[in-house]
């Protein structure tokens, strides 16, 4: 099957992008990534394109994730993402910046494939896409999604009030 | 499932709630539209009749919003998406960096056992035993410790001048066996397919799925990894590939690790220690020769030139109106591929040509007369004070050709660059 690549990429890059965002939490390096997926996808010529090009995105960001945490390289993305801010209104920066915490922190608690069904939902891809992507049955992904929903609410609200009990 | 039959009605799992508000029915039994068609007819009359599954379907309702609405919270990442036409010239760059990667990693353990045999030295290969990890970690260091000189006489000018000969229809054919060869070895490492689908199953059965999808991610993982490692432009430790790109780095690690065994070895009162001093003086020196600029503070500065060179593979005649003149190349040794780029932002072209032994030979060529900046200027000076440097076994020699400076880059004795050098032609 011949593949429309740059049909693909037209429809997939900033779902890509957005989906590596949520794992890296930092938008250059998420445009990186997504660019770099789809170099490799070029040479490859993937059957399936969008859960091939998800399934490296997540590999490269598990590594970029590794390489981070060795490079304690947390400080500067906190720095980078204040500095986006930079602009906005002062109380309003700290409360975008509090979420942005909470939901990152929130996200980490889930388990990984609940993370990664849960994030490839919001990037886009259909319940077949996702199966083809996790390795997960396509009739499991219904309840894959809704634990991690569940857990992501229960987390991200526990965040909320252990904030709001420290303020 | 049977939703709709009163006479056996069971509530509607959880996921499958999840599903139909996704709209995803179809896809998650894994049948055809009319599949999903059934069950959300089943599901509806299902609803219709039971009151408990519509205020769990409202519930998990709310949860999908809620859930929603914290993940849009991460913030709407603004996505600026690249020219296409720049993804596709640096998939481009990455295939002929896989065909040459391979070419030479299967050589390498071949070439560093060889030298080895030939040589057999002990204690000097410890230095560089760190950055070596992946293939024949000692074979390639005690290679690159004793096989390459510490440095090469002035490459004479005039070598450059004794061209000789066209290629012949053997070099043609056996340029195209390469090419053929690369093109199926490029085949292998393509099967990195999506995780096959796995059936339907029934609620019950979900958990043990977990369990075997536990499983294949991890051998999925492993994969991926493999194949992303075997995706690196040429992890130096693994093989030592002659690209630009990879030995920018490759040289800092090489220099910062010298430094580091001489300091080990003056602690130890080890007679040797002068031996590596020289050694990493020589790594210093290549990374200005090679580099573009003299100063050694602005290492850094020559990293970032060379990770900007990207190369953009193309036919001869491109290259050559690219340089607008001709192009150099080592007779008798078949091309494998052109590419064009910018060095220090003048333009080069790197011509990367088979070596008898299936190594990989890398010419590159820079033009020297239009516009010499002054880091330019003063490399071709320290190339005229001392053209040829090695680094570990991969070596470089530098010549000036006409108004072009041609380097070549291959894992052989700087001796024997330098004879390949005087074999350039037209």
């Amino acid at each position: 099957m011949r593949v429309d690549w740059a049909e693909v990429y037209r429809t997939t890059f900033a779902d890509l992008v957005r989906f590596l965002h949520r794992k890296v939490w930092d938008p250059d390096r998420a445009h990186d990534l997504a660019q770099e997926a789809f170099v490799r996808a070029l040479n490859h010529e993937p059957d399936n394109p969008r859960a091939w090009l998800f399934t490296v995105a997540g590999n490269l960001a598990r590594d970029e994730a590794r390489a981070a945490i060795r490079r304690k390289r947390h400080l500067t993305l906190i720095k980078t993402e204040a500095a986006e801010q930079a602009v906005a209104d002062p109380a309003q920066e700290l409360e975008h910046e509090q979420r942005m915490r909470a939901v990152r922190e929130a996200l980490a608690r889930l388990s990984e494939r609940d993370r990664d069904v849960l994030l490839l939902w919001g990037a886009g891809l259909s319940y077949g896409e996702i199966a083809a992507e996790s390795g997960l049955a396509p009739g499991a992904i219904g309840t894959t999604l809704a634990r991690a929903r569940r857990r992501l609410v229960e987390a991200y609200d526990a965040l909320e009030e252990r904030d709001v009990v420290r303020r | 499932m049977s939703y709709g039959d009163r006479a056996n009605m069971e509530h509607i799992p959880e996921g499958v709630l999840h599903a139909y508000l996704d709209g995803q029915l179809a896809d998650a039994e894994a049948a055809g539209a009319a599949e999903g068609g059934r069950e959300r007819q089943e599901i509806e009359l299902h609803l219709a009749e039971c009151a408990e599954c519509r205020g769990r379907l409202e519930e998990a309702g709310r949860l999908r919003d809620r859930a929603d609405a914290i993940l849009s919270a991460s913030g709407p990442v603004e996505v600026s998406p690249p020219p296409f036409e720049e993804i596709v010239a640096r998939s481009r760059v990455q295939a002929t960096r896989r065909r040459v990667f391979r070419l030479n990693r299967v050589t390498a353990l071949g070439w560093a056992a060889t030298i080895v045999l030939a040589v057999g030295v002990g204690w000097i290969a410890r230095g560089s035993l760190a950055f070596r990890e992946a293939v024949a970690p000692e074979a390639s260091s005690v290679a690159a410790d004793t096989a390459t000189p510490m440095l090469i006489q002035a490459a004479d000018e005039e070598l450059a001048n004794e061209v000789a000969g066209t290629p012949t229809e053997d070099e043609a054919r056996l340029r195209q066996s390469e090419l053929a060869k690369s093109r199926i070895a490029a085949g292998v490492e393509a099967p990195v397919a999506a995780p096959a689908e796995v059936a339907a199953q029934p609620e019950p059965a979900v958990e043990r799925k977990f369990a075997e999808a536990d499983a294949r991610e991890r051998e999925e993982a492993q994969r991926l990894k493999e194949v992303a490692e075997a995706d690196e432009p040429a992890p130096p430790p693994a093989a030592p590939v002659p690209q630009r790109i990879a030995v920018a780095g490759e040289t800092r690690g090489v220099a910062a690790g010298r430094r580091d065994s001489i300091r080990r070895a003056r602690e130890a009162g080890d007679s040797l220690a002068l031996r590596e001093q020289a050694r990493a003086e020589v790594v210093a020196q290549q990374v200005t020769v090679v580099g573009a600029v003299a100063a050694a503070d602005s290492l850094a500065m020559q990293d970032i030139a060379f990770a900007e060179a990207t190369w953009l593979v193309v036919d001869q005649t491109t290259a050559r109106e690219y340089l607008d003149g001709p192009i150099a190349t080592i007779q008798g040794l078949p091309t494998l591929s052109y590419a064009v780029g910018t060095i220090e932002g003048r333009r080069a072209v790197r011509i990367t040509q088979r070596l008898e032994s299936g190594a990989a030979l890398e010419v590159i060529q820079q033009e020297v007369t239009a516009r010499p900046a002054d880091a330019f200027r003063r490399r071709v000076e320290a190339l005229e004070a001392a053209p040829a440097v090695a680094l570990d076994s991969v070596a470089s020699v530098s010549v000036k050709w006409g108004d072009y400076v041609i380097t070549a880059r291959a894992e052989l004795a700087p001796d024997s660059l330098r004879a390949l050098l005087a074999r350039i032609r037209e």
